[in-house]
């Protein structure tokens, strides 16, 4: 005679102060990756809450790890793996709603993502970065790259806090779609094809976005004084150079 | 053949384009005749071997500036380095930044009010 399987044990459900205790060790961490990633509180306290309350479901689950095992501080990495997914489901629904109803709009069709227009004459930025001729500039010419490795007057951009925090300054200006773009690829490292399938735009189309982008910081980060050439403060939090 | 012909072009397109090439590299590879171009066209021009240093600055830092989000409190060397902690108000003016701010007190109320609801 066979013996009938062992039924499942329901998952212990996790207390009110268990909830509460989880929620004040992980919300913090939680908060500002969807911040930095969404830009507006309403949509980061959106995300960070699916997030929370796909992880308690999870959490329910017999055949998943108790609440218990995942509620310490080495659940955060697990918590950041199902934002992350919050995240990129928003961005989905936002180009699903801005295609219409119905379904996904394929790239290139009239309900797709306006496209941009390519940088060119007659744009305030080209005409910044690029005479009509399409050369640079001379002011853009004048402009350094980056101290050289072996500077001993600085060290390079990309490693100062005060860089950095322009940098987040000058990618919170950019315009929404112009925004999406840059965020999907660099801070959730979405491939080009999947962007373009997602928000319904061509590849050229997203790659102009992207090129603006980068434009755009380029020049704001320009006039907060950095890739002048002329020497700034060393000191973390100076974020105006000498002589302003 | 077709890879010459590539870098041909590239060699007659004015720096807008070769700026366009350059931003397009960081996300897909380009095709070889392409990449050879815009090698040759570096050496002598300097606005776009500038450009696209700049732009490699702008990765990293961006790179930076998202990894610094992704770690806890106690492990973030942004929130140490700057000075900041966690709950120093920013200073006037200035935005918050994602790296060093928390999660509002009503914002975790409103959570924990729906989780138990939920549990």
């Amino acid at each position: 005679m066979t013996s009938s399987p062992a039924p499942h044990n329901p998952a212990p459900r996790p207390s009110p102060q268990q909830i509460s205790e989880w929620i004040t060790r992980h919300s913090d961490l939680l908060w500002r990756y969807a911040i930095a990633r969404v830009r507006r509180a309403e949509i980061a306290e959106e995300v960070v809450q699916e997030t929370f309350l796909a992880a308690l479901q999870s959490a329910k689950d017999p055949n998943q790890p108790a609440f218990e095992a995942r509620a310490g501080a080495s659940g955060s990495t697990w918590l950041v793996g199902i934002l992350r997914h919050k995240i990129a489901d928003y961005y989905r629904r936002r180009a699903r709603d801005r295609a219409g109803p119905g379904a996904p709009a394929a790239a290139g069709s009239p309900a797709a993502a306006a496209p941009l227009a390519p940088l060119a004459p007659g744009d305030a930025l080209y005409d910044k970065m690029f005479t009509p001729k399409g050369l640079w500039q001379k002011a853009q010419k004048a402009l350094i790259p980056d101290p050289a490795p072996d500077s001993v007057a600085s060290r390079a951009f990309s490693d100062r806090d005060d860089f950095i925090r322009d940098l987040e300054d000058c990618a919170a200006r950019l315009p929404e779609p112009i925004w999406e773009a840059f965020v999907l690829r660099e801070a959730l490292g979405v491939e080009s094809d999947a962007i373009c399938q997602q928000q319904g735009i061509t590849p050229t189309n997203l790659w102009q976005r992207l090129h603006r982008a980068r434009a755009l910081l380029r020049d704001c980060l320009s006039g907060k004084g950095w890739f002048s050439g002329r020497p700034r403060s060393q000191t973390p939090g100076s974020s105006k150079p000498e002589g302003r | 053949m077709a890879a010459i012909l590539d870098m041909l072009k590239v060699l007659s397109q004015p720096c807008e384009k070769h700026a366009e090439w350059f931003s397009r590299a960081l996300d897909d590879p380009l095709p070889p005749g392409i990449r050879w171009g815009l090698k040759v066209h570096r050496v002598y021009c300097k606005g776009c071997k500038v450009y696209e240093r700049q732009l490699q600055a702008l990765r990293t830092a961006a790179r930076a500036l998202f990894a610094a989000t992704e770690v806890p409190p106690a492990a973030s060397s942004a929130a140490q380095a700057a000075g900041t902690t966690a709950t120093a108000a920013p200073a006037s003016g200035s935005r918050p930044r994602a790296a060093t701010c928390t999660c509002p007190h009503d914002v975790r109320e409103r959570i924990t009010r729906r989780l138990h609801e939920a549990a």
